[in-house]
């Protein structure tokens, strides 16, 4: 990716720069808004380096805006939020599926082509999520719709642009309009953040990368080898990317939320995900699972509390694996994924059920049980790794 | 001892050991910053960014 997303360029840290400057001594919350605004603007016309595109970006963000206006005065709100979820989804498979352009007849196709870059620079898959978490808030009357500026805010900023982390809408409305100062050790703090988050993704993954990692075309127990450190460079580049945001969220004062916790050190496939892409996981658990399991637990009359938890947990991290890629490699993967959950769960409830409340707490703090879960959950997780790896190319 | 049974005598010796601890933070990210910098010349690409 070049332009100004690249967070080793100029413009991004020019960026950062001058929100530092503008916002640190601001005392209203409006002030704050439109210098937000501003900066997320000039990030994207630099990012997007062409004014066509911004004006499309633009247009876009406009009519959603338009959108969730209609949602929140119509009295059949159900008919704009499936509008704008078609639309959404429609912006997504275009960029999930490459080359869905050229089965269109011209100039249709070639339009469509010309689109997938502009939707890679605005992160695209992000922005759906954030959509979505905007929509639905709207459509259920938990929050008027926000204004031009609160959603270019929401769902464009700068420093979450190009991966996350995604930040729930709740979490957005309700963050102090004017942040408290931060002190030195706080300053040091944030600062830290993005050093570590540079030092992990520049020297450590790129060392492991080079010396260690070689496509996958050595075989025999290096495989083995290769598979395992293709996880942790995995794992230390996306949380790299993620610190880095959340150092910069610090020193702007705009709250962006963690996404990771040690993963690796799960126990099981619910408790990676409650430590993995967490922002991610908490969307899908707010707008998928919830939901879903809501529905079946209505339509089973309150029957089969089990069943209905596990398979809602499975199909939303299927769907969670879907979101990633449309391709067989991220079918598998979101399989994968969504029967671990699943069978965690279902294992869960009968450990709890045999033993007792307090038997499976003794039981799973047991260094030895504790030891096998992490070792098989970390293995699960690597295994799935090499299916993304796959799809990218790498593997 | 908590925060608040600190005596502002406490407080004052703690203050040149706070300094020094900042600044050695400092120095800790400068190094960091360096490092990266200079591993990182070649551009960078994240493997979540923008996918």
């Amino acid at each position: 990716m070049s332009g100004g997303s690249d967070l080793f360029s100029l413009q991004f840290w020019g960026v950062v720069g001058v929100g530092l400057l503008l916002l640190t001594p601001l005392t209203s919350g409006r002030a704050r808004r439109w210098v937000l605004a501003l900066l997320n603007l000039v990030f994207l016309v630099l990012a997007l380096d062409s004014l066509k595109r911004v004006a499309l970006v633009a247009g876009g963000l406009l009519a959603f805006w338009g959108l969730l206006r209609a949602l929140a005065k119509s009295e059949r709100g159900g008919l704009w939020f499936g509008l704008s979820l078609v639309s959404g989804l429609a912006l997504m498979i275009l960029h999930k599926l490459p080359g869905l352009g050229q089965l269109a007849p011209d100039p249709v196709g070639p339009t469509l082509e010309r689109l997938n870059p502009l939707l890679a620079l605005i992160g695209i898959s992000y922005v759906f999520l954030r959509s979505v978490e905007v929509a639905r808030a709207v459509w259920s009357r938990r929050h008027p719709p926000p204004s031009p500026l609160g959603l270019l805010n929401y769902l464009l900023p700068f420093h979450m642009l190009a991966a996350g982390p995604i930040q729930g809408y709740e979490d957005f409305v309700e963050q102090p309009e004017v942040p408290d100062a931060i002190g030195p050790q706080e300053t040091l703090n944030a600062l830290w953040r993005i050093a570590f988050g540079l030092f992990k993704k520049f020297v450590v993954a790129y060392v492991l990368e080079r010396v260690f990692l070689h496509g996958f075309m050595i075989r025999g127990p290096y495989t083995l080898l290769e598979m395992h450190l293709y996880a942790l460079v995995v794992y230390l580049d996306f949380s790299a990317y993620s610190d880095i945001a959340v150092g910069v969220g610090r020193l702007l004062g705009v709250r962006t939320p963690e996404n990771f916790n040690r993963p690796y050190l799960a126990r099981n496939m619910i408790d990676f995900w409650e430590r993995w892409h967490i922002s991610l996981s908490e969307w899908v658990k707010r707008n998928l699972f919830i939901p879903l399991q809501l529905t079946l637990v209505r339509r089973s009359g309150g029957k089969h509390a089990l069943a209905i938890s596990s398979v809602s947990l499975g199909v939303a991290f299927f769907l969670c694996g879907l979101w990633h890629g449309v391709s067989l490699a991220f079918f598998l993967w979101g399989l994968m994924h969504g029967l671990g959950v699943l069978v965690t769960n279902v294992y869960r409830a009968r450990l709890k059920k045999r033993l007792g409340k307090q038997g499976v707490k003794e039981y799973l703090e047991r260094r030895g049980v504790r030891l096998v879960a992490t070792i098989l959950t970390v293995e699960y997780v690597v295994v799935s790794l090499i299916l993304v790896g796959w799809s990218w190319g790498v593997a | 001892m908590s925060e608040s049974e600190k005596t502002p005598e406490d407080a004052s010796q703690a203050a040149p050991a706070t300094f020094a601890w900042l600044a050695l933070q400092t120095l800790g990210i400068v190094a960091l910053l360096v490092l990266a910098l200079w591993c990182g010349r070649q551009g960078s690409y994240f493997v979540y960014q923008g996918f």
